[in-house]
């Protein structure tokens, strides 16, 4: 019937599927959404690529058509920022050992992610469409019994290349990308 | 005729995306018949609902004896949509409702009444409320075409199917288009989660997927099916919906039957804190109740309902108003229910009875008291009783409490039914020369009508045996040698068609040897 379908093409969603595939072992793959056996739609060849959970980081961004895309980044540099303001007062008598002239407050933090790839030149189009992004997402593991879901986070502002005019055909693609909801900060 | 022509318009059935301009011309005359009326409206439907009205006042352009009129929709179209992403790690096939809307629209011409005040030609639409559905108005129609949530820019190709077909790899249908400028070679990590986004305007249902996979130092691609839904499984749907008002300090209690196979599983459930939600774990009936402890307007509920067909992202919002303790009641005619005389109903034969409530709508069903396989639902003042019987019974209760606007108005209807056996439709026929064959279809030993025992009679050539199973098109005859055993042969058999059998069943046409067992399904 008519409207937008997720086929779910990624190794951790066939796997559940498919347990009998070892997918640390498939060199390439695609996936068909089938109506019966008539096909009605093909992805790309994918491939499924080794590196280990903590060592790669995915980014779910909105395309252009509405929908969301993914890109494997190799391990991201994660920086904890944080920011605050202070004022001073005075102390009170007699003096107590515990009390405090300067006083911090508005503490605000946040992490900031700084991941990269390399990929060629035919790529950069598309992946442009992950800095323009207005929503993205990491993936959020589930623990303490909760499924896996994902955390939004916001690409940050920038300027990539993405044509050069050299003889060199490989792009690093770096992007940055801090979580949407900053850290919530007990004050007393 | 105040409305001409429509000019320029999408395509019939045609994709567009949202972000970018979604243009009508329009070519209109006054009520009266002169060039230019005092406005034109242009009255945007969503999925065949009524959702808003654009107005101008101006005419782009003044013909000798009409006038055209310019509208853009594009804004209207951006807010009907929002983004969704697939579960993570999500095994199925999601269908997205937030991502696609299907969009007509109508448009309507003005003129004067004898006072000299504004006439819009026919009638107007009327937006859907927290209480209240949305009511369809006159006007000339437009193309229908399919929304998405996209933009394009920078494309040779500036028509959006034509853009999407460029990305196509592989095999496609010619209605389905993919959601992405994703390209080959495309990386995913083999522990991490990723959904393929595709636009299918086909009226195939979706079932299933297949993986085509090389492994590393292979040459060749092998290939696995999922598990497709289970066969006949009807997806989950909604009926007309809509919750009533509620009141500070008064029970409030709504209830209504999911449509579609069960079992349902619902998810992502969202309401105020003081409403319970019960069902449809053990049947396909929700329920809401509870005492409303704070008044506001537009509460909502919402969830995700899915079943055997999988996950449907078709998301369940509705909203309602609770009233403060000490609200005056408006006016209310008491509700009325006509006599009980529902008609009985035999089995396959589908049920459709509707009756009209009288008083003050909106009407509230609970309390309801049915079979299995009946849904009662209410659609302005017009109740409905629909199914498809599925067990002979007899003094079969339907009940239900019906209620409207004011709180002390409230009437009960009962009744009882009975479901006969189906009728012998005698839908093909067996045409035995001899020999003896038991035949079962569905566990029921064949024939028992007309003749009386189990067997097709052995001996006397030219039997019939009519067999009779519902109101189905084609039956499955399966060939066996003993009860249980792998079919031998098997032939599908239409209805009307006669089946014969030579003289001895053993040899039956199927050409096998020892065939004394046939079940039909």
């Amino acid at each position: 019937m008519p409207g937008v379908y997720l086929l779910p093409d990624g190794p951790k969603n066939l796997s559940v599927a498919f347990p009998s595939i070892n997918w640390n072992n498939v060199a390439e793959y695609y996936v068909e959404a089938l109506a019966g056996t008539t096909v009605i739609a093909t992805t790309p060849n994918i491939i499924p690529s080794r590196c280990s959970k903590e060592d790669s980081v995915t980014l779910y961004f909105l395309n252009y058509l509405g929908a969301f895309d993914s890109v494997l980044f190799g391990k991201p540099v994660k920086v904890h920022e944080v920011t605050s303001n202070e004022f001073k007062k005075g102390l009170s008598h007699p003096l107590n050992k515990q009390d405090t002239g300067i006083v911090r407050f508005n503490i605000s933090a946040n992490d900031t992610y700084e991941a990269r790839v390399s990929v060629g030149e035919e790529k950069m189009e598309w992946l442009k469409e992950c800095l323009d992004s207005p929503v993205a997402f990491i993936d959020l593991d589930g623990f303490e019994g909760q499924a896996d879901d994902y955390l939004p986070v916001v690409v940050n502002n920038g300027k990539t290349i993405i044509l050069k005019n050299e003889r060199d055909f490989s792009y690093d693609f770096v992007v940055q990308f801090k979580l949407s909801n900053e850290y919530i900060l007990i004050r007393n | 005729m105040p409305i001409v022509s429509i000019q320029q318009q999408p395509p019939q059935l045609s994709i567009k995306a949202a972000y970018r301009p979604i243009y009508f011309l329009v070519r209109a005359t006054r009520t009266d018949g002169a060039a230019t009326p005092p406005v034109v409206f242009c009255d945007v439907y969503v999925n065949d609902v009524f959702y808003r009205t654009l107005a101008k006042t101006h005419p782009t352009n003044l013909n000798g004896g009409d006038s055209d009129w310019a509208f853009d929709i594009q804004d209207i179209c951006q807010e009907l949509l929002s983004k969704a992403i697939g579960i993570n790690a999500g095994a199925n096939v999601e269908k997205i409702a937030s991502l696609y809307k299907e969009i007509t629209c109508k448009f309507r011409s003005s003129g004067y009444d004898i006072n000299g005040f504004l006439l819009p030609e026919g009638t107007a639409p009327v937006q859907a409320t927290g209480t209240q559905t949305a009511a369809a108005g006159d006007g000339t129609s437009s193309n229908k075409f399919f929304l998405l949530n996209a933009t394009l820019q920078h494309a040779s190709r500036q028509d959006l199917a034509e853009h999407l077909a460029l990305f196509r790899k592989r095999t496609w249908d010619p209605a389905a288009w993919p959601l992405t400028h994703r390209t080959d070679k495309y990386k995913i990590g083999v522990n991490k989660s990723d959904h393929f986004p595709f636009f299918y305007a086909g009226d195939s249902e979706i079932t299933n997927f297949r993986v085509q996979y090389r492994l590393q130092g292979g040459t060749s691609f092998g290939a696995l099916d999922s598990a497709p839904p289970p066969a006949g499984c009807v997806p989950v749907s909604l009926p007309a919906i809509t919750f009533p008002a509620g009141k500070v300090g008064v029970p409030y209690s709504y209830s209504f039957d999911l449509q579609g196979d069960s079992p349902f599983v619902l998810s992502n459930l969202i309401k105020p804190s003081w409403m319970v939600v019960t069902g449809p774990s053990t049947g396909r009936q929700i329920s809401f109740s509870g005492t409303p402890d704070v008044s506001g307007n537009n509460r909502f509920v919402s969830f995700n309902i899915s079943n055997c067909a999988g996950v449907d992202n078709s998301l369940l919002y509705k909203t309602f108003n609770v009233l403060p303790a000490d609200a005056q009641q408006p006016a209310c005619a008491p509700v009325g229910i006509p006599a009980a005389n529902l008609p009985d109903g035999a089995i396959n034969s589908p049920y459709n009875v509707t009756f009209d409530l009288t008083g003050d709508a909106p009407f509230v069903l609970s309390n309801i008291v049915k079979p299995g396989w009946m849904a009662i639902s209410i659609s302005g003042s017009t109740v409905s009783f629909t199914g498809n019987p599925t067990a002979a019974a007899s003094n079969v209760s339907v009940s239900f409490t019906v209620k409207n606007c004011s709180d002390s108005n409230s009437a009960n209807f009962s009744d009882s039914i009975n479901v006969a056996a189906a009728a012998d439709h005698n839908p093909f026929v067996i045409n035995n020369s001899g020999g003896s064959i038991q035949i079962t279809s569905n566990g029921i030993v064949y024939p028992s009508a007309p003749t009386t025992n189990n067997f097709i009679a052995g001996t006397s050539a030219g039997t019939t045996i009519f067999i009779s199973y519902g109101e189905k098109a084609t039956y499955l005859m399966e060939f066996r040698s003993s009860i249980g055993s792998a079919p031998l042969y098997s032939i599908t058999v239409a209805v009307g068609q006669e089946v014969f059998l030579s003289s001895n069943p053993d040899n039956a046409e199927t050409g096998i040897d020892h065939i004394n067992y046939i079940t039909i399904t």
